[in-house]
């Protein structure tokens, strides 16, 4: 029902996750598009109704079929529909980073999801032709290590929502990191230069280095954990275990809610398992520097490529699995 | 007793990651995973199967005696039982 106010000078088109985006709201983190045709996604502003309550769900969401939404307090209401189209209900005064930090995060996130990825809380790098992916709580020093990454050369596809397509390909997303201001200080940035995320927030957006980029088949999964232990060190993770963490690292993973979507998602999990090999970083509660992250990741990964390049293809030498469920 | 016949419920999707089975379990967020003999009873349960059918189907796999898998795999079927994850008939 967007498509009459297309002609409408307002609306501003961007692209994103390999998306058209058309917007009222302009998204200046976001490279414009184009053409004035068919877009993926519109967002516009629209009057919302609370969730209804027995659907509410933790963190303010609510799921009913291909509908997510979320209430933030203070800021105002959001709703993914279908994967095509984000309503945003702000309260009146709201600033407008405001309003965009939740629609560029979950309400993005939940139009990919609805879109059919598997939408991870994380950031990802380019290794080669493929990318890594590191996944992390809030908190865990993902976007510092991110922006180690950037620091040291590697294009970074995307700052915390790393949509993942059903090809197992991770899709760039802005180019843009979110960092708080003494991380942004011990890797040297000036903040006073940079655009805070959030009016009230010292977190600031720092953008990346990379141009353009194509998703990437995404082969390396690292989730940022602690331990009590001296090293820093990786260990793998297999079957349940992979799951039960990529899980856990699902981004706003309380809308995969109901059993058509936690089917969904369990298949893709399962299919990326099949394709990238998934590793937990240990890392001791003190002392843990982005660098030294960095390094044991990058070494880990160099480790894997000579194994498999020297072999050409990963091992595929297990017999069909006879247990897809028909039902 | 030897006559009542054991289903898995067949709303419940399972996948195979690394060999292992990760499956859906009836409550919201609720997985489980089935390794080995676990997952190939899982496997045998698309069926309706008795205990003792089970028994016979796991001695051969495993090359052991029905004698020796019996109470296990009983025990197993309780669990699931419990957590409705297969029906009896």
């Amino acid at each position: 029902m967007q498509q009459g106010d297309d002609a409408d000078r307002s609306v501003l088109r961007y692209s994103c996750y390999g998306l058209t985006i058309a917007s009222e709201i302009p998204l200046p983190d976001l490279a414009p598009a184009d053409g004035d045709g068919h877009a993926d996604v519109t967002i516009r502003y629209g009057d919302l109704e609370p969730g209804d309550p027995v659907l509410m769900l933790p963190n303010g969401l609510w799921r009913s079929g291909d509908i997510c939404g979320i209430d933030v307090p203070d800021v105002g209401r959001y709703e993914a529909r279908g994967g095509t189209e984000i309503v945003v209900d702000p309260l009146p005064g709201v600033d407008e980073r405001n309003v965009r930090l939740y629609l560029m995060g979950t309400a993005i996130g939940a139009t990919m999801m609805l879109r059919g990825a598997l939408v991870l809380h994380g950031n990802s790098f380019r290794i080669g032709d493929a990318c890594a992916v590191v996944l992390g709580h809030s908190g865990s020093g993902k976007s510092t290590l991110a922006a180690e990454f950037d620091r040291r050369g590697f294009d970074v596809l995307s700052d915390d929502v790393v949509p993942v397509d059903g090809d197992g390909f991770a899709l760039p997303g802005y180019p843009r990191i979110k960092l708080w201001d003494d991380a942004l200080d011990r890797l040297g940035h000036d903040s006073d230069a940079l655009e805070r995320v959030h009016a009230e927030v010292d977190k600031f957006h720092l953008p990346l280095r990379r141009g353009d980029l194509s998703p990437l088949p995404l082969r390396w999964v690292y989730v940022l954990e602690r331990h009590h232990g001296a090293d820093l060190t990786v260990e793998p993770a297999q079957g349940a275990v992979s799951f039960s963490l990529l899980h856990e690292h699902t981004y706003r993973n309380e809308l995969v809610h109901g059993p058509a979507a936690a089917a969904a998602h369990l298949q893709q999990c399962a299919a990326l398992v099949d394709r990238a090999r998934v590793r937990r970083v240990l890392r001791p509660a003190e002392t843990m520097t982005a660098e030294a992250t960095a390094d044991v990741i990058l070494a880990d990964i160099a480790a894997d490529r000579s194994r498999t390049v020297s072999r050409d293809e990963p091992p595929t030498n297990e017999p069909p699995s006879p247990t897809q469920e028909s039902a | 007793m030897t006559d009542v016949t054991y289903i898995r419920r067949p709303d419940l999707r399972a996948v195979e990651m690394d060999g292992e089975l990760v499956m859906m379990g009836q409550e919201q967020g609720e997985y489980y995973s089935l390794r080995d003999v676990a997952a190939s009873l899982w496997q045998h349960l698309a069926e309706p199967r008795t205990l003792d059918e089970l028994a016979v189907l796991v001695a051969q796999e495993y090359a052991i005696t029905t004698d020796q898998c019996r109470a296990d795999i009983a025990a197993f079927l309780e669990e699931l039982l419990g957590k409705d994850l297969v029906r009896t008939a």
